[in-house]
């Protein structure tokens, strides 16, 4: 086509990031594939990125507030203006001693991201704005295995032999948050003769093409792994060799005693599942070569450090460890640094000034970045002066979002805002910017600069990508780390000696011969090779102190914690309140909104009934409806301990008769787009995170973001 | 011809849209900047199926793109010719400069203009009005034929007996005066009327299965002609000497002449199907004789003839004739002698049939009587109106008490006077005797029209209604099927030929061992978006009828139908609400395009393929579960494969496999 121009770069429609190359013509974004160089995949999320470009609410201009806080009344300011008041109140707060009384909550791309520097040398904190994401996960690798494995990132399905056995954990890899190429991994995998088996109380897509589907009850997979594992070690099924080789000394006879109780009958007590099944799957991944186990934090959300120690051991007692098919390890490649380098926050020391009367319940807090859900007890505690938002919604994400409100509103008895500062980068007017004192036009993910640095990758296991802008950005529009960088230039000129963005990244390329011109002139991508098994015999051991790997969690032996081999029990958020709220609450995802942001909400090509997903009604099992008298389309109020929303059912085959479902991430309020419809959002539901303390992990940050329900006609 | 296609693996297909947006993008029917979810036009859709009870439950997903059939209708419909299938590749394709967008465009979002038309909504057969008005105003009056014939076996006997409920919902009617669908129908039909150059339909190949059909009215001959041009052999058993139901029997000469009948059956007997006439199901032959002899199906569409009865005194006396009874006499055996004066009870079409009837027998003085109002009268306004032309009289408000007679023959009737009060569950005000009213009626002849039930002794263990799936029509036994009067009661022509059709289909699926239910439910959603600014009112084109008069005395023609001129004339009031091509997609695949004004849909990327590259959904597929090349070698490559084709969705040049 004339004057048309495919050009590569990275995808942000969701935290997946897929490389995709980007169709330009004349100027003007058109098309949108996944990179062929990377797998080759782009979803229904990434080909609606070109509305979500080009959509009439992008914001132009910085706006500063005139209201009160949530009244939603802004007037248009210079960026000038907008910087120095930044400047100003950053300045007063540090200047007070209070540097850790700033979080920014963003969603890190990667390490190479300038905005964390800034954090880091400013003192304060970043957050993941990500408050149902795997920082359970993540601490139970590392101290199971020491490393992070993946992020947000499966096992590579494209490595999976014949006969390997797939077990998606409460997981909807069909529905994003991964790379695009998953889905089609893994029925590729399944072609080849590999078994998919998916554990969920809701039958999925991806159960739909499963060969197995164990509609579980929501929380209980901890249980059933520890019914697996008990099979397992019981019946000497294990793989002996490995555990004797890798397995740290001691461990092993450990989670032996521990596991002697744990029956499959007992455990399938707890989850709902048959022993029989337990028994039946277990044997199978013990003749299997190859067990792959993609999760979340497990099966609705409860007791995710638990569940994350009971998966990880069952990945090591059956040797499923960066082999093919089984859970890759990641290969660091180091970049160069970039002196001089502020020094990281000390969570434990920090953190202690945040959490107030809670810190003690803190103590074994292990996860890098702080637990976004804490956001508002913070706000409340004194804890939190500045909060620095980009690219996140926490008004709508927020477990208890109405806490959330609730708390950046709350003055001190001087009439002054608790929350001194709030700052929403954004490309469109969100609920969370609604309330902030300003609000600054971010560019999109095809307007910027950025390198994303992802040990993670799906594609190669490790590798760099260069997010490069294919078009023009409307109106004043600044991209975030630009503005932090001048902010950094500002208060810490010693951590900001380079020109920009592109000159930070060129230093940290540079030890691997690279640049960011030379990165986009070989397409944007970079690997050093490929993805490599078993790379734990060539260097000796994992990233573990003994090198070995840690199936006993010593330092959680003693009360409270009692964790040191993963609790059965099904979480706290379930079983509280059980008589009065008989229905499990499953709030799920789907392909075409990624969490609450306005991005994919406001994008009418994934709210269209035809290509995207319009509202969410209650998900209900027919037969228990009908046995409540309830119909097809009836609007019911549903009830939690948290609080009431008011929703149309659907009646389904395809979930337990326990459980109601309901997509997340709906009831925006703000958006020509985003407000149509009868979405609701199940956040409304969850008790306030920081209210419900005893339910949380504070080990590894996970908050529990389901609840128990019931049905009000 | 080379047909190229896709094939849809549904083992891989897991609906996520997608390719739905990736062609949106690429063919740039979206405003980015100005789309509203719901209102964006698309040229694919993902469809689903469940099954199973928790948690014993199965999900399939499949992409339904343009079919590019291998007999298009949407390029039989279009009257600007702008649609064609193309020889070298088989797809079908809209030449966007030809299509005028159906002419008339109402300043609608194309949301409102890709629905379908309330003519055809309404129509119980669906036929295509637009499609056929629009032929028919370019003068191409063989091809709105064939596009009728798609969908009704019968256009000239429903261009004139038709209840046309096309009319009553016709948007014009906003205007000024609905559409006069019907003449237009039947001005159309009666060109086709010589046997020489009749149009028949094409005839597939012959098939194996073997049907037999009972009862020859308009169910069962439509179930007929559609199984024959299936390639099904296709036996008729008719318990009448002459074949056509209701058509012959019931509804009289001078509304519906005996040859028009005669011509469109003969449609029927030329595409190979045998009548039986005479045959008295049930005694001469049986169900159980019949599957010895290989039938694998069998159709009953045996209508509802049993008249009821009052139950009141006298009903037994002679000179009281049960409508049916009294009709079919007059239409094909000896027509009763009336006396002077005689008394037709009775409101609905029957009524007037048998009045007007009466009339034609000598009767001098022709009482309706009728126990609720004129507003509440079933029959048509045309039909009172001609009735009263000729000398009918009506009383409304009035029931019988009793016939009164001597010597065992019927001299007068008691009436009772009613009243009208709340509306009954039919929505009609209910009617109730007002107390010491009564007064009488003399009468030498009384016809009783008040319904009838159907006969079932053909079947031998049912009683009543005969009890079928409403969807599939098919009863207790998987290979018998019902439809039109005997399973509904008395309705109407084109209700029997909408059911005749259904179960041509279900017994195709019947043979063919796939699921009867499956997308057989369609949304009639209609626009009712009606632009009056841009069209001047302008009345109907009239209809010529025979002078009262003189039609009294006979039982020849009273409708003259349109001429050519008025026809044209008529034709071109039609506002096209829709677009021809639209109403006639059985997929629904074809879009309207707001900007461009005219309709659009896929085409297989027909640009993109002619230089080597794949269609956009092929190539974006999230899981590669779209395959495209020439369809006969796909289709090989999944046999080969051993992949199932699925043959409930791959009706057309689309393939679907799993």
């Amino acid at each position: 086509m004339e004057g048309s121009q495919w050009i590569p770069t990275v995808c942000y429609q969701c935290k997946g990031e897929c490389a995709i190359i980007a169709r330009v013509e004349n100027g003007v974004l058109k098309e949108v594939r996944g990179n062929p160089k990377a797998r080759g995949k782009a979803c229904v999320k990434g080909m609606a990125g070109v509305s979500l470009e080009y959509s009439p609410d992008r914001l132009r201009y910085p706006l500063k507030r005139v209201g009160k806080r949530g009244e939603g009344r802004f007037e248009r300011i210079s960026w000038d203006e907008a910087m120095s008041i930044m400047e100003k109140k950053l300045r007063d707060l540090r200047d007070r001693g209070d540097a850790h009384k700033l979080t920014a909550n963003f969603f890190p791309h990667s390490i190479t991201d300038p905005k964390w520097r800034f954090l880091n040398a400013y003192g304060g904190f970043i957050n993941t704005a990500l408050p149902h994401c795997d920082s359970a996960k993540i601490v139970g690798f590392i101290r199971t295995m020491g490393g992070v494995p993946n992020h947000h990132i499966p096992p590579a399905w494209f490595t999976v032999p014949k006969g390997g056995i797939m077990i998606l954990s409460g997981r909807r890899p069909f529905g994003g948050l991964e790379d695009a190429a998953v889905p089609r991994d893994i029925l590729e995998a399944r072609e080849r003769g590999a078994k998919l088996v998916v554990l969920d109380p809701m039958f999925t897509p991806e159960a739909a093409k499963a060969d197995w589907w164990i509609p579980i009850r929501p929380s209980g997979d901890t249980a059933f792994f520890l019914g697996m594992i008990h099979h397992l070690i019981m019946n000497d099924l294990h793989d002996a060799d490995f555990v004797k080789k890798w397995v740290r000394d001691g461990d092993f006879e450990k989670l032996k005693r521990y596991i002697a109780d744990k029956t499959p009958e007992k455990m399938g007590e707890i989850c709902d599942v048959p022993a029989e099944t337990i028994k039946k799957l277990a044997e199978a991944c013990a003749a299997a070569p190859s067990v792959g186990v993609d999760s979340f934090k497990g099966v609705m959300l409860g007791n995710a450090m638990d569940f994350a120690h009971a998966w990880t051991i069952f990945l090591c007692i059956t040797g499923n460890i960066d082999n093919p098919g089984g859970q890759p390890l990641p290969d660091l490649i180091p970049l160069s640094p970039v002196s001089p380098g502020p020094a990281g926050p000390d969570l434990h020391e920090l953190g202690w000034h945040r959490t107030g009367p809670d810190r003690d319940k803190f103590a074994k807090y292990s996860f890098i970045m702080e637990p976004t859900w804490y956001e508002a007890q913070a706000i409340k505690n004194g804890g939190l002066k500045i909060l620095i938002t980009a690219e996140s919604n926490p008004a709508l994400t927020e477990m208890g979002q109405n806490e959330w409100q609730k708390a950046v509103c709350m003055t001190d008895e001087k009439g002054e805002y608790m929350l001194e500062l709030l700052v929403s980068f954004e490309i469109m007017m969100s609920e969370t910017a609604r309330y902030a004192d300003l609000v600054l036009p971010d560019k999109s993910y095809f307007e910027r600069w950025e390198l994303l640095y992802m040990p993670w990758w799906y594609n190669f296991g490790h590798g760099l990508a260069l997010r490069q802008p294919v078009v023009e950005a409307p109106g004043e529009c600044r991209h975030s780390n630009i503005v932090m960088i001048e902010l950094g230039k500002k208060l810490f000129p010693e951590y900001f000696q380079f020109e920009d963005d592109i000159a930070y990244y060129d230093i940290q390329l540079k030890g691997l011969g690279l640049s960011v011109k030379r990165l986009q002139e070989i397409g944007g991508l970079w690997s050093p090779g490929t993805l490599g098994f078993r790379k734990y015999q060539k260097t000796g051991g994992f990233g573990t102190p003994s090198k070995k790997l840690h199936l006993y969690w010593e330092d959680l032996e003693a009360p409270p914690w009692n964790q040191a081999l993963p609790r059965p029990d099904l979480a706290q958020e379930y079983t509280d309140n059980a008589k009065s709220y008989p229905f499990f609450l499953v709030s799920y995802r789907i392909i075409y909104h990624s969490g609450a942001g306005q991005w994919t909400h406001n994008n009418p090509q994934l709210r269209d009934r035809v290509s995207g997903f319009y509202e969410n009604p209650l998900m209900i099992n027919s037969r228990v409806a009908g046995e409540m008298g309830l119909a097809d389309g009836d609007r019911v109020t549903i009830e939690s301990p948290g609080g009431s929303i008011q929703v149309r059912l659907k009646l389904t085959e395809g979930i337990r008769p326990d459980c109601l479902g309901l997509a997340h991430g709906f009831g925006s309020t703000i958006g020509r787009v985003a407000t149509v419809g009868e979405g609701v959002a199940s956040n409304i539901l969850i008790p306030d995170s920081g209210s419900t303390l005893e339910w949380q992990d504070v080990v590894g940050g996970e908050s529990h973001v389901s609840t128990r329900v019931s049905i009000v006609k | 011809m080379k047909q190229l296609s896709l094939m849809i693996d549904l083992n891989r297909c897991i609906g996520c849209s997608t390719c739905i947006v990736a062609c949106r993008n690429y063919h740039e029917i979206i405003d980015h900047a100005l789309a509203m979810p719901n209102e964006i036009p698309y040229y694919i859709r993902v469809e689903s199926r469940e099954r199973g009870v928790f948690p014993n439950v199965g999900v399939d997903t499949w992409v339904m793109p343009c079919q590019h059939c291998p007999d298009p209708k949407c390029l039989l419909s279009c009257p600007e010719r702008a649609i064609s299938k193309d020889a070298e590749t088989g797809i079908v394709r809209i030449d966007r400069e030809t299509c005028n967008g159906c002419k008339t465009i109402p300043e609608t979002m194309a949301a409102e203009k890709i629905k379908i038309n309330p003519c055809t909504a309404h129509c119980p057969a669906h036929i295509n009005i637009e499609g056929y008005i629009g032929l028919a105003a370019n003068g191409k009056y063989k091809e709105a034929l064939a596009l009728i014939k798609a969908e009704n076996p019968f256009p000239s006997i429903c261009g004139r007996v038709c209840f046309h409920p096309c009319e009553t919902h016709c948007n014009r009617g906003e205007i000024d005066e609905p559409v006069s669908i019907r003449a237009l129908h039947r001005f159309l039909a009666d060109l086709d009327l010589k046997a020489e150059t009749r149009y028949v339909p094409p005839v597939k190949d012959r098939k194996d299965g073997k049907v037999a059909i009972v009862g020859s009215g308009p169910a069962g001959l439509t179930c007929a002609y559609y199984l024959a041009q299936e390639g099904y052999q296709v036996a008729i058993f008719e318990k009448a000497p002459v074949p056509g139901g209701m058509l012959t029997l019931g509804i009289p000469a001078y509304r519906l002449p005996r040859d028009v009948i005669e011509g469109e059956i003969q449609v029927i007997r030329d595409m190979g199907v045998e009548m039986k006439t005479g045959v008295d199901f049930g005694r001469d032959v049986t169900v159980a004789e019949l599957r010895g002899e290989g039938y694998g199906a069998f159709f009953f569409g045996v209508g509802s003839q049993v008249c009821k009865k009052i139950g009141i005194d006298g009903e037994d006396l002679t000179g009281i004739h049960p409508a049916y009874d009294f009709l079919m006499k007059v239409n094909i055996q000896t027509p009763p002698s009336l006396g002077k004066r005689v008394v037709v009870i009775g409101g609905g079409n029957a009524a007037f049939d048998a009045a007007r009837s009466a009339r034609r027998l000598g009767a001098e003085e022709v009482i309706i009587a009728y126990r609720r109002g004129m507003e509440e009268m079933p029959a048509s306004q045309a039909e009172i109106q001609e009735a009263e032309a000729e000398g009918v009289q009506i009383k409304t408000l009035i029931y019988p008490v009793r016939f009164i007679g001597t010597e065992n023959r019927v001299r007068s009737v008691e009436f009772i006077k009613m009243r009208l009060t709340e509306p009954d569950e039919s929505g009609r005000k209910k009617p109730e005797p007002i107390p010491g009213t009564e007064f009488t009626l003399d009468a030498d002849d009384v016809i009783v029209t008040i319904g009838q039930q159907t006969d079932w002794s053909c079947l031998t263990s049912d009683e009543g209604f005969f009890q079928v799936d409403p969807v599939t029509l098919q009863g207790r036994d998987p290979d018998i099927f019902a439809g039109g009067d005997a399973v509904t009661g008395p309705r109407t022509v084109v209700e029997a030929i909408a059911a005749g059709k259904e179960a041509a289909i279900s017994i195709d699926r019947h043979f063919r061992g796939v699921d009867l239910h499956e997308n057989r439910v369609k949304d009639w959603t209609y626009t009712a978006k009606v632009q009056k600014e841009k069209f001047d009112p302008a009345g109907r084109a009239p209809m010529s009828l025979r002078d009262p008069g003189e039609r009294e005395k006979d039982f020849n023609e009273v409708c003259l139908g349109l001429t050519e001129e008025t026809a044209r004339q008529e034709a071109a009031r039609c506002q096209s609400c829709g677009c021809a091509c639209i109403q006639s997609c059985p997929y629904g695949v074809i879009q309207y395009s707001f900007q461009k004004k005219s309709s659009h849909k896929c085409d297989l990327c027909f640009e993109r393929i002619h230089v080597g590259e794949m269609p956009v959904c092929a190539e974006v597929c999230l899981t590669d579960a779209i395959t495209f090349g020439e369809h006969e070698l796909v289709r090989q490559q999944a046999e080969d494969r051993g992949k199932k084709i699925l043959k409930n969705l791959s009706r057309e040049s689309i393939l679907y496999v799993k």
